[in-house]
């Protein structure tokens, strides 16, 4: 019988994958072959840089759990520049835990370039 | 406050942004050396008479990296006589409102026949003398900026 439907066992890591990053500060490097998703294992405690590599056009991750008052920044592995677009506000880690959704918009492995939304979430069963 | 130079205009930020560039969050936690590593540097206000003087554009002063408010000297339209005459009429104006607070008390003297409290007389006749002792002050000085900070009070 032919496959008529693409299931998510047949998709790559990086569509279907979750992971934990356990690092809580300096240069984290974020694979995004890995995993669709990230939990932050524990708030940040200094400085942050998340570096992200392994990135395709069109792929979009989700970190979350992304707390701590510490200055965050977003790079990648593009040998030139990194690029970033900002949708809403600004990290704020002070208190509640952040939610950080990043899509690549060009994957160019010289200037790369990625819009990015982030903000306080909380759980709430009724939205 | 801190102010950046974005390809020689200068941008002020009352206070540092949460975020800068690829800094998406937690820019404003950074320390002022780590600040000046993206160009953001402190305003300084220098002393200054707001009487005669103004605050105009901001430069980078390399020695101290710090931006700072230009001094300007207030340039009046006005000859020395008009504003010897202008700040006698606000020393005159002074003067009336603070004798208005005992207005009353010498119309109902006059009025009633009462005997004035010494007090209030001295205090008017004090008025007076400061306010003849400003005009003459003011008539003495020699240029605009001297007549324009005078201070006047009772």
């Amino acid at each position: 019988m032919s496959l008529t439907k693409v299931t998510s066992d047949v998709l790559e890591a990086r569509y279907t994958d979750a992971a934990v990053i356990s690092s809580t500060s300096g240069t984290i490097s974020v694979d995004w072959s890995a995993a669709a998703v990230y939990q932050m294992n524990a708030s940040l405690t200094g400085a942050t840089t998340l570096n992200f590599t392994g990135f395709v056009t069109g792929q979009v991750i989700t970190i979350y759990a992304l707390q701590g008052a510490q200055t965050l920044t977003l790079t990648s592995d593009a040998s030139s520049s990194t690029t970033l677009h900002k949708v809403g506000g600004d990290y704020d880690g002070s208190s509640d835990p952040n939610v950080l959704q990043v899509e690549c918009l060009d994957d160019n492995s010289v200037n790369a370039v990625f819009v990015y939304s982030v903000a306080t979430s909380a759980t709430d069963p009724t939205p | 406050m801190k102010a950046k130079d974005y390809n020689g205009t200068i941008k002020t930020f009352p206070a540092v942004p949460k975020s800068y560039g690829n800094i998406i969050g937690g820019f404003d936690l950074l320390s002022d050396i780590e600040l000046q590593g993206y160009g953001f540097y402190d305003v300084v206000y220098p002393e200054y008479n707001d009487l005669t003087q103004y605050f105009s554009g901001l430069q980078f002063n390399e020695s101290t990296n710090q931006f700072v408010y230009d001094v300007v000297n207030i340039e009046w339209d006005e000859t020395l006589a008009e504003l010897k005459e202008k700040q006698i009429t606000v020393a005159k104006n002074a003067a009336s409102d603070s004798l208005r607070h005992t207005d009353w008390v010498i119309i109902r003297d006059t009025e009633l026949g009462n005997t004035t409290s010494q007090a209030i007389l001295d205090s008017r006749a004090a008025v007076r003398t400061a306010c003849d002792a400003h005009e003459v002050a003011i008539n003495a000085l020699a240029d605009k900026a001297a007549v324009m900070s005078y201070l006047i009070t009772y």
